[in-house]
């Protein structure tokens, strides 16, 4: 088994107060887990939607920091603020309108999204799943999709492009979006309960077993059906395929693949969903969580939909994020955006600051073995640009990144993702729209 | 080509008409002429023989057929035209406001002439409310869907677009997960479901009507200021479960902490708490129907007490809720409906499952099955068996493979001509029917009628059609389609400024909601005329809607209420579409406008340039209404030509405000609800707008209508290929007065529901 080495049930037994992580200083796990080798490098990207307000954002000079990235004052030996890097295919290049579905729908994919609300869904494989797709395998989940708004509620999303362009940036096919988990109940489970094993919850052998012919006979059932079927149809069904092949493969894992309410389980506790802030923090503690017990290398998360109209009312703010954005010179509205901007920087921040505080099995700390990516897909949600994006990066992926400065990247934000990756351990020679890897300090 | 009445006064108005044009130039050979003229001197030297910048050539394209690939090349120009995204900014040749209408006009009368298609709908998926009905159907349990499933994602306006609802390996995890639910909640195999709430379920804790904040630490949730803890408990079948609650109190005082138990807002009882730490206490043995039900526990009597060792507040401590049950007794009657009495004591226990197997298969997968199909779930079934699993065990496992099957869940429909247009055969059109019209799987009568070949023949199928309205199953249509086409969804989420609307609240929310969704689905039962949702002297209101309207209701219970004032009737001027189409601060004419141009008319605006920004906010020294500040706003030049053709259709309900009450002063100031259509036409008020949407507009209207209900129907977007058949429904319907029934029945024998091209366009 190339799992984890790390004991889940101690594991599950720590997370008992992990879940009341708001409210806790530190992780549980009171010896890290043992590895002989070097551990593995993480990689996460977080997105945020509407751009920022660049005024604010951008650093006055190499030296000081703008009034929306204060925050980062704690973590400025870990973190690059990524300057000029643009998205060529997230402009409207002949489509016209719709850039808050390109800023998401793009920004992993580096590809010009197909134009429609519904019918023939096309962009393109994202990072995040290329890189699943190649080293995936080495841990129990291959990648983490998480967010922190379900999908469009109504109608066209953005100016004639589906909701499924907005409400995602992790794409396992050009017509596969990965579903976004939004509720940390679920996120938990998967993560953990899935792989629990012990006591009356043993499952034998016999129930995997039966669970792999269930699998072996539904694969087969839409084997016989492709066979039957045309083009478009036969793509839905590899896409079942694929998606009964994971769980196989967690069976196979872990002898088990079905959610199970475990009785020895840890009670958990949620902050209401209501709770902006709450909710933010145990989304990103979880992924910290996951990193920390190696059961998943590869994040995406959403802080919101493209083009998000979230209300951050418990910021003093009434109105919501995209109307905002639009501010018209208004000075309430561009103060409300720079709150909103520097609101968000401060939960990267705490994301970043919670993997600097695990310490991984050689002694250096989680952050140290890790790349998060901060940024949104559009530059400023005023004027809907796609170059001079907001971005950064933190983490010094495994040695192989010197962070700490402020970096004219000036290139394509596919030039990133390839160094990215290489740092990951994932050799690309072209993705999207690059075929040159960035150069990154080291 | 004929000519097409589009457009009279909101339509012809693309952003770049001029005020006074009201008609479309008939296409005559002339304009046609003058179009291509436009054509020639603005796109050639770009789109031409010379250059042919993104591989268009407008020089050859204008002498070929109006085929599929060629038409779609046609419609993107046009809106990139409309847009005025093209010409390109890096022109020599710019477009003036009357070419750019003349170009428009020409393009959009432009329509297809090849082929007939019927269309192809990609392999659907069953989304979320179908799923669940499907459940309910078949297995005669309801399992939570809406907790186990997340919401789909849409495509064209509604969650059946085929194409949009993927199955990644999450969401396959879930359908997982809600197979066994339901198959363990319908087969019972004697066992007793203990169920640990903080695990499962949300727990809302509401402290004087607000939620509260953060004080739970060790699994320990103390309330000191009163409140009340909501959680949601899901019995699995029907039965007596037992409820348990971790309680404890901090007394202060002699009086013990008091705890009031509801179940469903029902009090069940009072209860002391004396423990000083978390107990496990009993708060009863309660009768549950299956499904969800609310447990509330309200900390009836907090209070600052003091005590010789100081201020106490009283505080009551709550911990772990347990629910047990139901205790093992017969089985129930969706257990019986499937499995039955099993094989007894002399029965084979082996050929007693593949009956039921046979039973279940065909109405799962929704066709006739083989006996191999059969024998294929049946070696599960042994599998599970051997491993000393009951008989009745046993069989939860292949009927689980069952529903986790791609013949259960997606909607499989063959080519039969390889390549070519298939008709449906009798048992994909009862699936096409029951989707449509019940968001579920067919009922024995459709199977009996697919199976009698019933379904192949325009009575056998209208008899249906007229069947399935009458069943309560019907409903679908009002939460599937009537909610999505009306934009509901985003009322469930929308949070007006509380310091100007401090009346809103959850319950106003739900009577808002009920209202076009019971006018739908009166419209339906009564199949009235579809002009009605624009116009009429009817609605449905409960007490609360009533005051909010300002109007009076005999009786406490909802009903069908005539009315006398002109403002209300149709959907257009129902609370719930007017808060949906406004801002949480002050009211969007131009949002309402476009709800009209969109929902009503099929005729969306282009997305305002990204530096417009909304409205600027009221300034405190001179008020404004906000029609003054958008009056203001939208004077830029980039701004005015789309506003012009908004901004009248949303001035006419200013007399509402953000949450749909009647006004006649915003910000203090008199509202103004008068406008000047582009076509020159002076309007006030709704009446005189609702008035002209159902006259001059009335076909526009039907033509959208028409089209969003085919989409839903269908799970495709419709487009070219369909508007031949849209045009000649929407002519039937006319001469007939348009009723609902009319319409769905018109739908389902349109080819676009009846067949399926073997190619992709």
């Amino acid at each position: 088994m190339t799992g984890p080495s790390l004991n889940r049930r101690d594991c599950l037994r720590g997370l008992g107060c992990a879940l009341f992580l708001p409210w806790m200083e530190s992780f549980p796990f009171a010896d890290p887990p043992k590895r002989k080798e070097k551990p593995p490098v993480r990689m996460a990207f977080l997105s945020i939607p509407n751009g920022v307000n660049m005024d604010h954002w951008r650093p006055p000079n190499a030296s000081t920091l703008s009034p929306t990235l204060q925050g980062l004052k704690s973590i400025l030996k870990d973190v690059i603020i990524l300057q000029n890097l643009r998205h060529d295919k997230a402009r409207g290049n002949g489509d016209g309108p719709g850039d808050h579905a390109r800023e998401t729908g793009t920004f992993l994919t580096g590809v010009q999204l197909r134009k429609t609300a519904g019918n023939d869904i096309r962009a393109g494989v994202s990072i995040d799943q290329i890189a699943a797709q190649r080293a995936g395998h080495l841990t129990a989940i291959p990648s983490l999709e998480l967010g922190l708004e379900g999908s469009g509620q109504a109608g066209n999303c953005d100016s004639g492009y589906s909701c499924l362009y907005s409400s995602n940036i992790s794409w396992r096919t050009p017509t596969t979006a990965n579903l976004k988990e939004t509720d940390p109940r679920a996120v938990y489970k998967k993560l953990f309960l899935d792989v629990a094993q012990s006591g009356d919850n043993q499952i034998r052998a016999g129930e995997v077993a039966l669970r792999k012919s269930m699998l072996d006979l539904v694969r087969d059932d839409a084997s016989r059906l492709s066979k039957q079927l045309g083009g478009s149809d036969r793509q839905k069904l590899d896409e079942y395929l694929e998606s009964v092949r994971e769980l196989e493969k967690r069976i196979q894992r872990f002898g088990l693949g079905f959610a199970t309410a475990d009785k020895d389980a840890p009670k958990v506790s949620y902050p209401e969903r209501n709770d902006h802030l709450a909710y933010t923090r145990i989304m990103l503690d979880l992924i910290a969580l996951g990193w920390q017990a190696d059961v998943t290398r590869i994040t995406t998360f959403m802080f919101g939909n493209g083009g998000s109209g979230i209300n951050y009312r418990h910021l003093g703010i009434n109105g919501g994020h995209h109307e905002l954005s639009h501010h018209a010179n208004d000075a309430k509205k561009i103060a409300d955006i720079r709150t909103i901007d520097r609101y968000l920087v401060d939960q990267f921040v705490y994301f970043v600051e919670k993997l600097a505080s695990i310490k991984e099995s050689d002694g250096r700390s989680l952050l140290d073995y890790s790349m998060v990516l901060y940024g949104s897909g559009t530059g400023d949600g005023d004027r809907h640009n796609h170059d001079d994006l907001p971005m950064l990066l933190a983490g010094s992926g495994g040695g192989s990144i010197k962070p700490g400065r402020t970096l004219a990247a000036n290139g394509n934000m596919c030039d990133l993702f390839l160094a990215m990756t290489a740092r990951f351990g994932v050799q690309l020679d072209s993705f999207g729209d690059s075929t040159k890897m960035m150069d990154l300090p080291r | 080509m004929p000519v097409r009445a589009l457009i009279l006064i909101v339509l012809c108005a693309v952003c770049a008409t001029a005020p006074g044009a009201d008609l479309v130039p008939a296409t005559t050979d002339a304009t046609n002429g003058a179009a291509k003229d436009i054509l020639a001197a603005h796109c050639f030297s770009c789109h031409g023989s010379q250059r042919t910048k993104g591989g268009v050539n407008f020089e050859t394209l204008v002498t070929r057929t109006l085929n599929g690939a060629n038409l779609k090349i046609w419609r993107k120009a046009s809106s990139l035209v409309k847009q005025e995204e093209m010409p390109s900014e890096e022109t020599e040749h710019p477009l003036n406001a009357a070419d750019r209408a003349k170009l428009i006009a020409w393009l959009d009368q432009l329509r297809y002439d090849g082929p007939p298609d019927p269309g192809r709908v990609t392999l659907r998926r069953l989304n979320r409310r179908e799923y669940g009905n499907t459940i309910k159907d078949l297995l005669g349990v309801e399992i939570p869907v809406a907790d186990m499933l997340p919401r789909d994602d849409i495509g064209d306006g509604f969650d059946t677009s085929a194409d949009v609802l993927a199955l990644p390996p999450a969401l396959f995890d879930k359908y997982a997960d809600a197979a066994r639910l339901a198959v363990e909640s319908a087969i019972e195999v004697g066992q007793v479901a203990t169920i640990v709430i903080p695990d499962q379920v949300t727990v809302t804790v509401m402290v004087a009507g607000a939620p509260l904040k953060a004080p739970i630490a060790e699994g320990v949730l103390t309330l000191d200021q009163g409140g009340e803890c909501q959680v949601s408990l899901y019995a699995p079948t029907a039965g007596r479960y037992r409820i348990k609650a971790d309680l404890g109190g901090i007394q202060g005082g002699k009086e013990p902490v008091r705890v009031q138990v509801l179940i469903d807002g029902q009090a069940e009882k009072d209860q002391n708490v004396t423990a000083p730490k978390p107990r496990t206490s009993s708060l009863g043995s309660i009768e549950l129907s299956q499904g969800m039900h609310r447990l509330s526990l309200i900390f009836i009597n907090p209070e600052t007490v003091e005590t010789p060792k100081g201020t106490i507040k009283r505080s009551l401590l709550l911990g772990d809720i347990t629910m047990e049950g139901p205790p093992a007794r017969r089985p129930g009657t969706a257990h019986q409906a499937l499995i039955g009495d099993g094989p007894g004591r002399d029965g084979d226990p082996r050929a007693t499952a593949r009956v039921v197997l046979a039973n279940f298969l065909p109405r799962a997968w929704r066709r006739p099955v083989s006996a191999e199909e059969i024998d294929r779930l049946l070696a599960i079934f042994d599998q599970a068996l051997a491993l000393g699993e009951t008989w009745a065990g046993a069989l939860r496992h292949p009927l689980q493979a069952a529903l986790l099957s791609p013949n259960f869940l997606y909607r499989v429909e063959h080519d039969k001509p390889a390549d070519g247009i298939t008709t449906l055969s009798n048992f994909e059109i009862a699936s096409r029917l029951s989707y449509f019209l019940w968001s579920s799987m067919p009922d024995a009568a459709l199977f009996t009628a697919a199976t009698a070949g019933e379904l192949t023949k325009p009575a056998g199928r209208a008899a249906q059609v007229r069947r399935m309205l009458k069943d309560s199953r019907s409903r679908a249509l009002v939460d599937g389609f009537a909610s999505q086409w009306l934009t509901l969804g985003n009322l469930e989420t929308f949070q007006p400024d509380p310091a100007q609307y401090r009346g809103f609240d959850d319950r106003l929310r739900e009577s808002m909601l009920m209202e076009p969704l019971e006018y739908f689905a009166t419209m339906l039962a009564e199949d009235r005329d579809l002009t009605e949702l624009i116009v009429s002297d009817w609605t449905i209101l409960d007490p609360r809607l009533a005051a909010h309207y300002g109007l009076s209701l005999t009786g406490s219970i909802r009903q069908k209420v005539t009315l006398t004032g002109k403002d209300r009737g149709g959907v257009l001027t129902m609370a719930a579409i007017l808060t949906v189409t406004s801002n949480p601060d002050h009211t969007s004419p131009s949002r309402r406008g476009k709800f009209v141009l969109e929902q009503i008319l099929n005729d969306p605006p282009p997305p305002p340039p990204p530096t417009a920004g909304g409205l600027p906010k009221p300034d405190a020294g001179h008020p404004t209404t906000a029609r003054e500040r958008l009056e203001q706003h939208r004077n830029r030049a980039e701004c005015v030509s789309c506003h012009k053709r908004l901004d009248p259709l949303g001035f006419a309900f200013e007399g509402f405000d953000v949450i749909g009450r009647t006004r006649d002063r915003d910000e203090g100031r008199p509202v103004d609800t008068s406008g000047v259509l582009p076509g020159g036409q002076k309007i006030r008020g709704p009446e005189d707008l609702k008035k002209i949407l159902v006259t001059t507009h009335k076909t526009d209207f039907l033509r959208c209508f028409t089209g969003k209900m085919m989409t839903y129907a269908i799970g495709r977007g419709v487009d070219y290929r369909d508007e031949d058949r849209i045009d000649a429904i929407v002519a039937d319907l006319e001469k007939n007065g348009q009723r609902m029934t009319a319409l769905l029945l018109a739908v389902v024998e349109s080819p676009q529901f009846l067949q399926r091209s073997a190619r992709n366009p």
